[in-house]
């Protein structure tokens, strides 16, 4: 294992110099960071030729790279453009982002591999339709418009609901309806397939839970929600007043992180379900499914202890594909609801005012060791999942 | 292609189905990819032809008419200059549409190429290339596309952006192309055709390559796709199409400010974006189910 693990790591060292490289040769030549400065009136040529020197101008590219690479190796990732050393800036930036990664990470795959188990077990049926829609549907959902709808209608007018809050009699209607409705449908299908007793009154239950929940609904928001003002956020990673008592401030936290964690959650939910429903699919097929369906195992079982878990197997390789996408999507995400994350601190190396090498390489660095390590880690679990492949 | 096997008896003749009449039967009974296949093919045409038939130009600014909603004389409505919407969502998704074409055309070539070589010679070639594979696969595509097209001022045109990003993406078809190859190139009938003397280029090019087609045709469906969002995410952060191209990334970035008082100008470039992948999606399922050949039953 320990051999493993280290002779990753060793491959992985190629692969991070060349994307060093790679990223390297990009930013360097893109422009003349000095462009500005040169064009002042009343600038000394001294200071031009300092800054020259501080920002290694000077020198040939591969005596730059090498310089950087020194650096890189004892753990120092330099100064950017504008002197501020970067990884202070990067670190607080890795903190806001994992944050809302792995949030949004985890209830993407806990509701993922749900959806996928049922419908994979159900394949063909209404559920399955529905959600296999929905997967779709977030697969093409564009994400910059996407979190932009949720902005409008997940917080202003949200916020505007929870100041003055009120169901209206149609709501009230539709509300009703539904519950009714679905259970009406489940209660059909139950006594079609003679698992319920007939003439089981699912149509009446359905439409009195749905009553129950509007009372539960309107009796929740008929308080006025004063105390926390407008709470879904908008903009920003983090509550600005640190004072407050944790409660409230825990609150806040929320507030602020809750649009974003859905944003993500809708771009890497999708592959989990599909890819959960394709594997448990699989394994339904498989021999070993049918053997413990002959011997009387209860379906319950089957589908737990024989199907779910080997389905399992090929969806750590998925989590950590997720990740590229996850990144991308961070980006994106963090610079429509204003968080100071890794998105935001790509983008701004980018136009600093032009790329900035030493945060652009740390950036593709860092960025680059999540993906080694993850890939590790799959492998790894893979390894722990399922007996027949060995790391060696 | 159908061909009557023992055609001397008649009464039981045997109709065989090629394999591509199989796939194609089951795809057009897919009705979701049916639906998909000629929503896309509407927008295609409209977004191609609309600008010949629609009654505004793009760049037409109608200015009795600033900031309407959707009318019937400006189905989507117009903007703060009086520009019909409907034009402008043609052009973008005429942009859009033309990118991602490119895009998966590009990297679809690139990686069937360096799929079948690293899968067919194995060895040394075989580690060459997928370590390339590994490297371009630890940095997003987001990042990567977006330092390279900043250097180029934006891409600013869009068949510099398509090149980037087809340049950048073919990882995927490499790797399932691979896999194909390493299979198939143990088979007998490429053994065979070793045996009489065929050269590589054509074994791999007649042989090899047209039993890989299906996941092949899978992917670049799929990658379109994936080129729109990357297109349009790129367009959207500045580093992609800029003005006075357009791009249906462009449009929501431009327009995302007048939500909440001209809601009309944000809604339609992204259901068109939707719409697109959505179709691009349910087309490329489809041919999935209908190029595998475990699948039996024929989806409703």
């Amino acid at each position: 294992m320990t051999a493993f693990i280290i002779r990753r790591l060793l491959i992985a060292v190629p692969v991070l110099f060349l994307a060093s490289v790679l990223t390297f040769f990009l930013v360097i030549n893109s422009g003349d960071p000095l462009e500005n400065l040169r064009a002042k009136p009343g600038i000394s040529p001294q200071v031009i030729r300092n800054e020259e020197v501080r920002l290694g101008l000077d020198k040939p590219f591969v005596e730059r790279y090498t310089d950087w690479a020194g650096n890189f190796i004892t753990g120092d990732l330099g100064n950017d453009m504008k002197n501020r050393p970067v990884w202070p800036q990067l670190w607080s930036a890795i903190k806001y982002t994992l944050r809302l990664v792995l949030i949004a990470e985890l209830i993407a795959i806990s509701i993922g591999l749900m959806i996928g188990i049922v419908s994979g077990v159900r394949q063909y049926s209404g559920f399955d339709y529905s959600t296999t829609f929905i997967s779709f549907l977030f697969f093409s959902l564009p994400v910059f418009w996407f979190a932009n709808l949720l902005k409008v209608f997940g917080a202003i007018k949200f916020n505007d609901w929870l100041e003055n809050p009120g169901i209206s009699v149609a709501f009230a209607v539709v509300i009703t309806a539904l519950f009714g409705g679905s259970f009406y449908l489940i209660g059909r299908k139950r006594e079609r397939l003679r698992i319920a007793k007939p003439g089981a009154r699912y149509k009446w239950s359905g439409i009195s839970l749905g009553v129950t929940a509007l009372v539960m609904l309107s009796a929740m928001f008929s308080f006025k929600n004063r105390e926390y003002g407008r709470f879904v956020k908008t903009l920003g990673s983090e509550p600005r007043d640190l004072a407050d008592s944790l409660p409230s401030r825990l609150w806040s936290y929320v507030g602020h992180g809750v649009l974003p964690v859905i944003v993500l959650f809708t771009i890497s939910y999708a592959g989990y379900s599909r890819y959960m429903r394709a594997s448990m699919l699989e394994q339904l097929n498989a021999d070993h499914v049918r053997t413990a369906r002959a011997k009387g195992i209860s379906e319950t079982r089957v589908i737990v202890r024989h199907a779910f878990r080997n389905a399992l197997i090929p969806i750590a390789t998925i989590a950590t594909l997720s990740w590229g996408g996850l990144i991308a999507g961070a980006v994106i995400t963090e610079r429509v609801f204003a968080w100071n994350g890794m998105g935001d601190f790509f983008l701004d190396s980018l136009s600093n005012p032009t790329p900035d090498p030493n945060r652009l390489l740390a950036f593709v660095m860092i960025a680059a060791t999540f993906t080694i390590v993850f890939n590790i880690v799959a492998d790894i679990i893979y390894a722990a999942l399922d007996p027949r492949i060995r790391v060696s | 292609m159908s061909a009557i096997v023992g055609s001397h008896d008649a009464e039981f003749a045997v109709e065989v189905r090629s394999q591509w009449r199989t796939v194609m039967r089951r795809f057009f009974r897919h009705r979701l990819a049916m639906i998909s296949l000629i929503t896309l093919t509407i927008i295609f045409l409209a977004s191609v032809f609309g600008r010949y038939i629609w009654r505004f130009d793009y760049m037409e600014r109608d200015t009795a008419n600033l900031s309407q909603p959707p009318s019937w004389t400006h189905p989507f409505g117009t903007d703060s200059l009086g520009k019909d919407m409907l034009a402008l969502t043609l052009r973008g998704a005429q942009r859009s549409i033309l990118i991602a074409l490119m895009v998966s055309v590009l990297s679809t070539t690139i990686g069937v190429t360096l799929g079948a070589i690293a899968g067919y010679f194995r060895g040394w070639t075989d580690a060459i290339i997928m370590r390339i594979t590994d490297l371009l696969l630890t940095i997003p595509l987001l990042i990567l596309a977006g330092c390279i097209a900043w250097q180029f001022d934006g891409g600013g045109s869009w068949w510099l952006l398509s090149l980037i990003l087809g340049v950048l993406s073919w990882q995927g078809t490499a790797r399932i192309v691979r896999g194909e190859f390493l299979s198939l190139r143990e088979k007998e009938f490429v053994e065979a055709a070793r045996a009489i003397g065929v050269t590589d280029r054509r074994i791999i090019f007649r042989h090899v390559l047209p039993n890989a087609l299906g996941p092949i045709i899978v992917s670049a469906t799929l990658s379109i796709a994936g080129a729109i969002l990357v297109e349009t995410a790129l367009s959207y952060l500045g580093l992609g199409v800029k003005a006075p191209d357009s791009s249906l990334g462009l449009l929501v970035s431009d327009y995302q400010a007048a939500f909440q008082t001209r809601p009309w100008l944000f809604w339609f470039p992204g259901i068109f974006i939707i719409l697109i992948c959505l179709g691009v999606n349910f087309v490329g399922d489809g041919l999935r189910d209908a190029f595998d050949p475990k699948q039996t039953r024929v989806r409703a």
